[in-house]
């Protein structure tokens, strides 16, 4: 907390103290501190105010004339689709739309830096049932949603990446004791996110187990919690990010399937494609990666931050 | 193409759901419907009332929300379900509403005389709508009926986002592996027109069927 207020103007810092003495001593910071959730990662959001300002920007030859970069520059703003309810990842403050926050997120303000000078992006959200109609016809420029290298998906679209690797866990709620992993699901009623890898991968491990799936992640866990499922299988780091929030849940076991995620874009531009993994390289080797990561998915978990991946190192990439 | 002709086992039991969620809810509503339009036309004034804010809470609430309502908060009230049973309960209820709209502007045909005929003839008010109005008021709404289980038909579809996998959940499972979104959508939306076909050709049968010759 005095971290927080040395940093305010003086003004704001009196007014604080003049509500502290009203109020109690932590109202103040308390209203200040829930506008930027997860706790964890309100101040570490701040901080990658100095990745921003130092962020590559790419060279002027890089932007090749009438390439999908050059449009894009010309345009001023890159059309990102991502979507707005995915803690830790791409997340958008209800009381200010205009301030989403993520891993996801900020990777493609860092995109846009790069192409255009500033961090303008468009989000068009949640689209993850017709990702693959966005990039086709031009509604987005890219796609930022923890979206699963395949080779299916490959023959729609292309790759850039992969630029993160995470993997599927479970989680059970915190009184249960005969689940500690993906072994234990046979026979039983699993929730799963609706368009997500666990959607298939679920059956592939235990084609005995019964699958429910649910619209979005609070929903998945709300199920978890009233019963409605024996278990939840879903992103390793969501699921942690969800059992630090709410202690009716714990993750069992290690994640059993390897998702790399992938940078969507439109198909048959090699251009843009190879535009986009040099920008990755270059995230990747000054840092500015594994300070986003800290930032956002790292403020969960272990704390250890993970080596990014190798580009192209996926079939499909 | 290929993509839908794979799964075809898991969209048939997709169909399948969705086809029991249409026939139960909308048996369940025009009943409903009909016991909440008696209300709604009788001499007792505290059943009007209700059946006037039954119809109005539930059309001015979306089905989205009941849906949600059903599905997550009734748990928390100790009312768990299956997912099935709680989408099939929360459209008959809400389609209900709609059926009773329909089946009052029937009613508003039947001219007074007719209630007033057969008072004459000494009926007692549940002769009097068994036998003479709603007769002729359902015949009067049978297209509009119909219309309102089109509608209803295109609502099982929201309750892909409550967790029931129906058709529409089906091909979106679908689509996850084969990332072919505009067929596997576009030929979903196929079958939803050739069910609304059936049942609006359905109504406009039953309503030459039925009309009364005068």
């Amino acid at each position: 907390m005095s971290r927080t207020l040395r940093r305010r103007s003086t003004l704001a810092a009196s007014l604080a103290l003049v509500a502290s003495l009203g109020l109690g001593a932590c109202g103040s910071s308390d209203s200040d501190s829930s506008a930027v959730p997860p706790s964890g990662g309100g101040g570490g959001e701040d901080s990658l105010q100095s990745v921003y300002d130092d962020a590559p920007v790419a060279d002027a030859a890089a932007l090749l004339s009438d390439s999908t970069m050059a449009a894009i520059k010309e345009r001023g703003v890159l059309r990102v689709g991502a979507a707005l309810d995915a803690p830790l990842l791409s997340q958008q403050d209800p009381s200010n739309p205009d301030d989403i926050q993520g891993f996801d997120i900020d990777l493609a303000k860092m995109l846009a830096i790069y192409i255009i000078g500033e961090p303008n992006i468009e989000v068009v959200p949640p689209a993850s049932e017709t990702r693959e109609a966005l990039l086709q016809n031009g509604t987005v420029d890219v796609v930022f949603n923890t979206y699963t290298i395949t080779e299916e998906r490959a023959q729609q679209i292309s790759f850039a990446g992969p630029y993160f690797v995470s993997g599927l866990a479970v989680a059970v709620p915190s009184d249960t004791d005969d689940i500690s992993g993906i072994d234990d699901l046979g026979g039983k009623t699993v929730i799963v996110g609706a368009n997500t890898p666990a959607v298939t991968a679920v059956p592939e491990e235990q084609p005995t187990a019964e699958v429910v799936s649910f619209a979005t992640d609070p929903q998945c866990v709300q199920a978890l919690t009233q019963g409605r499922g024996d278990a939840y299988v879903q992103d390793y780091t969501l699921l942690a990010a969800d059992a630090q929030a709410n202690s009716g849940i714990k993750v069992v076991g290690q994640p059993f399937t390897e998702e790399a995620y992938g940078i969507g874009l439109p198909p048959n531009d090699p251009d843009f494609k190879q535009f986009v993994n040099d920008w990755l390289e270059q995230i990747y080797a000054d840092g500015s990666w594994a300070a986003i990561f800290d930032a956002t998915l790292g403020t969960v978990g272990d704390g250890s931050t993970p080596e990014p991946p190798t580009i192209g190192s996926v079939p499909g990439s | 193409m290929s993509a839908l002709v794979e799964n075809w086992p898991a969209l048939l039991a997709g169909l399948g759901t969705t086809l029991l969620v249409l026939v139960t809810s909308a048996v369940g509503a025009l009943v409903l419907g009909t016991l909440v339009v008696v209300a709604r036309v009788s001499p007792v004034p505290v059943l009007r009332a209700a059946a006037f804010g039954y119809v109005q809470v539930l059309v001015n609430v979306p089905l989205l929300a009941l849906l949600l309502l059903a599905v997550f908060a009734l748990p928390d009230a100790g009312l768990i379900a299956p997912l099935v049973t709680t989408a099939i309960v929360v459209l008959t209820v809400y389609e209900a509403a709609y059926v009773a709209e329909a089946l009052r502007s029937g009613i508003n045909t039947v001219a007074k005389g007719q209630v007033e005929a057969a008072r004459a003839l000494g009926f007692t008010l549940p002769q009097t709508l068994r036998l003479v109005v709603v007769p002729q008021a359902a015949r009067a709404v049978v297209q509009p009926l119909g219309n309102v289980l089109i509608a209803l038909l295109m609502n099982t579809a929201l309750t892909a986002t409550v967790g029931v996998v129906e058709l529409t959940s089906a091909v979106n499972k679908v689509n996850l592996v084969q990332a072919e979104p505009i067929p596997i959508f576009g030929a979903a939306g196929l079958v939803y027109m050739a069910l609304a076909l059936v049942i609006g050709l359905g109504a406009g049968r039953i309503e030459k069927k039925v009309a009364i010759r005068r």
